[in-house]
């Protein structure tokens, strides 16, 4: 009769539970050699004020870092490289059909009219009445409101 | 096509033609130049913010915002200085700073896009993307200078909305929410 233990060259010589620090060091140490080069994080600056929002020195400094900002590089690229800067900013304006808009614009007003005195009433209500006609419910929160009262 | 919904960024400078660029500067055998994601053009790093603005509740416990955020923070991609795909001899993308540093104002030869759209005949109300493309980038490609400038002040030459048909900017416009509710 076979028994239900595995032969002895393929038992595992390794106690897991009693060998748990040197196989997670292991594992980090796997880890760390070969997540070398990703960038995880960007850096913050030491000097950057952490009273302000973050302006991102570090990819400034990736971007001046650039493996195409050299002045020794062959003709499209380098000192006398062809370069296209787009600073025009007007916006190209098109009419697309006026009409279905209006009409689109209409129906929601009076739709949205229906679900404000909806949610009004109750938000439970409300939710309910959501749910059973299929459509999806708008919270509209009061915080900017009560801060324009103020 | 992905159904999102896009704020009205009307008071952003360079905001969503950037790509549409970018193809156009690359069809050109030209370095397109990425400037920084810009809210304010004048010399402070920071700018209040608004009283009406979204920010205004809630932001980090932050009275300002920067008026100027490195590009590269959104975009990793050919057109933030990202190599084109191997075999393509096109120049890569270069930032605000070579730019100015390489093409000085004295060398810097500046395009009235309204004029040259008259003189290659485009039309931009009507016209296709494609046709677009294809003229504005030959006419770039056959200019004999460096640093070639689309004027400040002047209109873009191309936009998201031009290669779309009127229902894609139509539902690019609109939130899922809208659609539901238009459906009900």
């Amino acid at each position: 009769m076979p028994s239900a233990r595995l032969p002895r060259v393929l038992r595992s010589k390794v106690n897991v539970s009693r060998n748990l620090i040197p196989i997670l060091a292991l594992f980090f140490l796997y880890r760390f050699l070969t997540s070398w080069g990703e960038p995880v994080v960007v850096p913050i600056y030491p000097h950057e004020n952490k009273s302000f929002p973050p302006l991102y020195p570090a990819l400034l400094d990736r971007e001046r870092r650039l493996p195409q900002h050299r002045v020794d590089l062959p003709f499209p690229e380098g000192k006398g490289g062809a370069c296209l800067s787009c600073t025009s900013m007007l916006k190209v304006r098109r009419v697309v059909c006026s009409a279905f808009i209006v009409r689109y614009l209409w129906v929601r007003r009076e739709i949205f009219k229906v679900w404000q005195s909806a949610v009004g009433v109750s938000n439970a209500l409300s939710s309910c009445l959501a749910h059973l006609t299929k459509t999806s419910l708008v919270w509209v929160s009061t915080i900017n409101c009560r801060k324009r009262t103020l | 096509m992905m159904l999102s919904y896009i704020r009205d960024e009307s008071f952003i400078p360079f905001s969503n033609n950037r790509l549409l660029n970018t193809y156009i500067a690359h069809e050109a055998n030209r370095a397109y130049v990425f400037t920084p994601f810009t809210w304010n053009l004048e010399k402070n790093e920071f700018v209040e913010i608004e009283a009406d603005s979204h920010l205004a509740t809630f932001n980090f416990g932050y009275r300002v915002r920067p008026a100027r955020v490195p590009l590269t923070a959104y975009l990793d991609c050919p057109t933030t200085g990202a190599p084109w795909p191997p075999g393509d001899p096109n120049p890569r993308s270069v930032s605000d700073e070579w730019w100015n540093n390489v093409c000085p104002e004295s060398e810097q030869l500046h395009i009235n896009t309204t004029v040259v759209n008259e003189a290659l005949g485009i039309n931009m109300a009507t016209d296709e993307a494609k046709t677009i493309i294809t003229k504005w980038s030959q006419y770039l490609k056959n200019l004999q200078h460096g640093c070639v400038n689309l004027l400040w002040g002047t209109g873009r030459i191309i936009d998201y909305e031009s290669v779309a048909t009127s229902l894609d900017t139509l539902l690019m416009r609109i939130r899922v929410i809208d659609i539901v509710c238009f459906l009900l």
